[in-house]
């Protein structure tokens, strides 16, 4: 965390659930700010989540703590998400 | 954000900064006061800076503004007319820790009751993260519990024997395919055609292998780990007593895809080449050296995160698990090679604990298939999702009997095996104190919306007065909403009166999402460098340091001894620090987890 130059710079988003499977939910973000696909065990919800349902959370920027390529890793990220693609899954 | 009263009362001793601008002559009320939990963020990100002079909230209130102030200003004595000066607490606190150190140096006297380490915490809301910071040991100085043990060692039997289950090893050093699944001397031989039959007996099942890994293999790749589970069956009696075989040097592990070759597993999965994947040594994980029989199932594309989909991966491996079971039930009792004995005594004198261990319910892979009739087996379960996620009474013995069958896929690095249930150190640490009473472990699921969440919080708040328990240790493993439901368990068993120790992986990525008075005392589980799920298999799981020092703590809390308030953030040398603590007042050497640091990983390898 100490890496972060911009540290706390969280800022509030909302977006839609687009897509619940029983263990993973899509959430398109308003504004057209791209989508973030997380396990269920991520969502706080007072009841059973529905698709449709809007969110809200604190969000910061991304930001490059490393310049060297971990090409392993994307490799593997990328194949997986190729697969996932090719599968019945949304992203 | 001002305060209340009661706020103000319990928060005497905090700096008094004012919440909003307040015009002189003003007579100091608590509404005028900034909550004291939200300083340490006010002066962390720079928006004020308190003077050395500033006044504690119990010397302000009743005084009156000598000058306009704006808010968020730290009152002084300039700006404060007619404050009362409370006794400089600094100062008692430097004379506390004195006399603990005086304790620390009698250890004879610390092993005269049950030795605890005293922590002392100034009640907070703020919780991040918590760690616990033991100073000393010895309750002994207590005089009320000593007088109780006196008078019920009179009438109550020093010990009682429940039940006892012994586990019978039989040596593995070969696994190979033949026409017959059985054992030969110690070579295990697995039906050749064995995976056809559990292909077939699982309709989404498309396609399943078996590959035997030996230790030369590690450096091979494999898909993401489900599970892995130790290879036992019942000789004798019911799950959780009597006599069962476990195969030694040899596992399980559970790994598949879709057809599509999406990794069955949640998000952070450990695909990749096993031995830098792996934290070997692990309760939950293989040892260096074993032998890993690997089922890489394929499941039907798209069903990677529908719940029957896991279901049928972890249905299908038990089927050849199952088949070797069988075998293993006719193994000549000669190859026996060691033996070991595990017994349940209760000791009616001491204090009862319970340990309550969340386990996730939210639904496809997290979910837990809870007492199978053979150890780790499917048979006979029924899935913790579907009993509704109640708390679930077992005993100390069901748990190292396998009586949890571990679909959870969390993140591979907290994610709790089937094996760690089988070897968990908590319960065996528990078991073996002789200080404390272990009555029982509690099962309780972590379901997905919050209303069902404080549901089974509620029952397990119940379940644990009606047991009349004097402390209980709530576990979890990974994070995320489970930890709503973490902090509401430790809330429900705190208010009944019933000291409770929490235990998570919490760090830099897993911090608490809410908390709540009773979370005062907490062991932290994280083992990695940067306090991160790194996906590395049960890197940050329970290791036995940790339950060490979640029983020591929780002594500490029974004892009636104060707990420190944890750091701000995640700080590695509490830890050690407290684990020094125990060992210095125990003569114990505490054997610390290794974690990814000791892997041998190159990331740019393909």
């Amino acid at each position: 965390m100490d890496k972060l130059k911009f540290i706390s710079s969280e800022r509030y988003y909302e977006g839609i659930i687009i897509e619940l499977t029983d263990g993973s939910v899509v959430i398109d973000l308003k504004g057209r700010m791209g989508q973030l696909r997380l396990p269920r065990r991520m969502l706080i919800c007072q009841n059973e989540p529905k698709e449709g349902q809007q969110v809200g959370l604190l969000m910061t920027y991304p930001e490059v703590i490393d310049e060297e390529v971990n090409q392993k890793y994307l490799k593997s990220a990328k194949d997986q998400l190729k697969k996932r693609m090719n599968s019945e899954n949304i992203i | 954000m001002a305060i209340t009263k009661e706020q103000a009362m319990e928060h005497k001793d905090s700096y008094a900064i004012t919440c909003c601008r307040f015009e002189e002559g003003t007579v100091i009320e608590p509404s005028h006061i900034e909550d004291p939990n939200l300083i340490p963020d006010l002066e962390e990100s720079g928006l004020i800076e308190i003077p050395e002079d500033c006044l504690k909230i119990g010397e302000v209130l009743g005084a009156i503004l000598k000058k306009t102030v704006d808010a968020l200003t730290p009152l002084t004595p300039d700006l404060v007319e007619g404050y009362t000066k409370l006794e400089d607490v600094s100062q008692e606190e430097i004379k506390e820790e004195e006399i603990l150190v005086d304790k620390v140096k009698k250890p004879e006297k610390v092993r005269k009751e049950a030795s605890s380490i005293k922590i002392q915490i100034g009640e907070g809301k703020d919780i991040n993260i918590e760690i616990p910071f033991p100073i000393t040991t010895s309750s002994a100085d207590s005089p009320t519990p000593m007088v109780e043990e006196i008078k019920e060692e009179k009438d109550l039997p020093e010990e009682n024997k429940l039940k006892k289950l012994k586990r019978k090893y039989f040596k593995i050093d070969k696994v190979e395919f033949g026409s017959e699944t059985k054992i030969d001397g110690t070579t295990l031989i697995i039906r050749e055609d064995v995976c056809k039959e559990a292909i077939g007996s699982q309709e989404l099942v498309v396609d399943m292998k078996i590959d035997i890994i030996t230790p030369d293999r590690y450096n091979e790749f494999s898909n993401t780990i489900m599970d892995v589970q130790p290879i036992a069956t019942k000789e004798e009696g019911e799950l959780g007593e009597g006599i069962t075989r476990v195969l030694d040097g040899v596992v399980m592990l559970v790994t598949g895809t879709d057809e599509a070759g999406v990794q069955i597993g949640e998000f952070g999965s450990s695909e990749g080449i096993l031995e830098e994947n792996i934290m070997w040594g692990r309760p939950g994980s293989p040892e260096k050296g074993e032998i890993l029989i690997k089922t890489d199932v394929t499941i039907k594309k798209g069903k990677n995160m529908e719940r029957p989909g896991p279901m049928a991966a972890h249905k299908a491996t038990d089927f050849i698990t199952q088949e070797i079971r069988e075998a293993l039930k006719k193994a000549e009792e000669s190859l026996v090679v060691r033996e070991e004995e595990f017994v349940h005594k209760r000791r009616p004198n001491k204090k009862k604990v319970v340990i309550v261990k969340e386990i996730m319910g939210q639904g496809a892979m997290h979910d837990n298939y809870l007492m199978p009739q053979e150890p780790v087996g499917v048979l006979g379960a029924k899935a913790n999702v579907d009993l509704g996620n109640v708390p679930i009474v077992v005993s100390p013995l069901h748990v190292l009997d396998g009586c949890v069958h571990a679909l959870t896929c969390i993140g591979p690095a907290s994610k709790e095996t089937s094996r760690h249930y089988f070897r968990e150190p908590l319960v065996l640490e528990a078991m073996l104190d002789e200080e404390i009473d272990l009555a029982a472990v509690v099962f309780v699921g972590s379901p997905q919306a919050n209303s069902e969440k404080f549901y089974v919080s509620k029952l397990l708040g119940l379940t644990v007065e009606a047991m009349d328990a004097d402390g209980a240790i709530v576990t979890t493993e990974g994070f995320g909403n489970n930890h709503v439901d973490f902090a509401s368990h430790i809330e429900e068993i705190g208010k009944r009166g019933i000291p409770v120790v929490g235990m998570t992986f919490a760090a830099v990525q897993g911090q608490l999402v809410v908390g709540n008075k009773h979370m005062d005392a907490m062991v932290e589980l994280n083992k990695s460098e940067e306090g991160i799920e790194n996906e590395i298999l049960e890197n940050n799981c329970l290791c036995e340091e940790d339950s060490v020092r979640a029983l020591y703590m929780l002594k500490a809390k029974m004892a009636g001894e104060e707990i420190l308030s944890p750091e701000r953030k995640y700080n590695k040398d509490v830890i050690l620090n407290n684990i020094r603590l125990i060992e210095k007042a125990t003569n114990r050497q505490i054997q610390m987890a290794d974690n990814e640091t000791s892997l041998n990983i190159n990331q740019n390898k393909e």
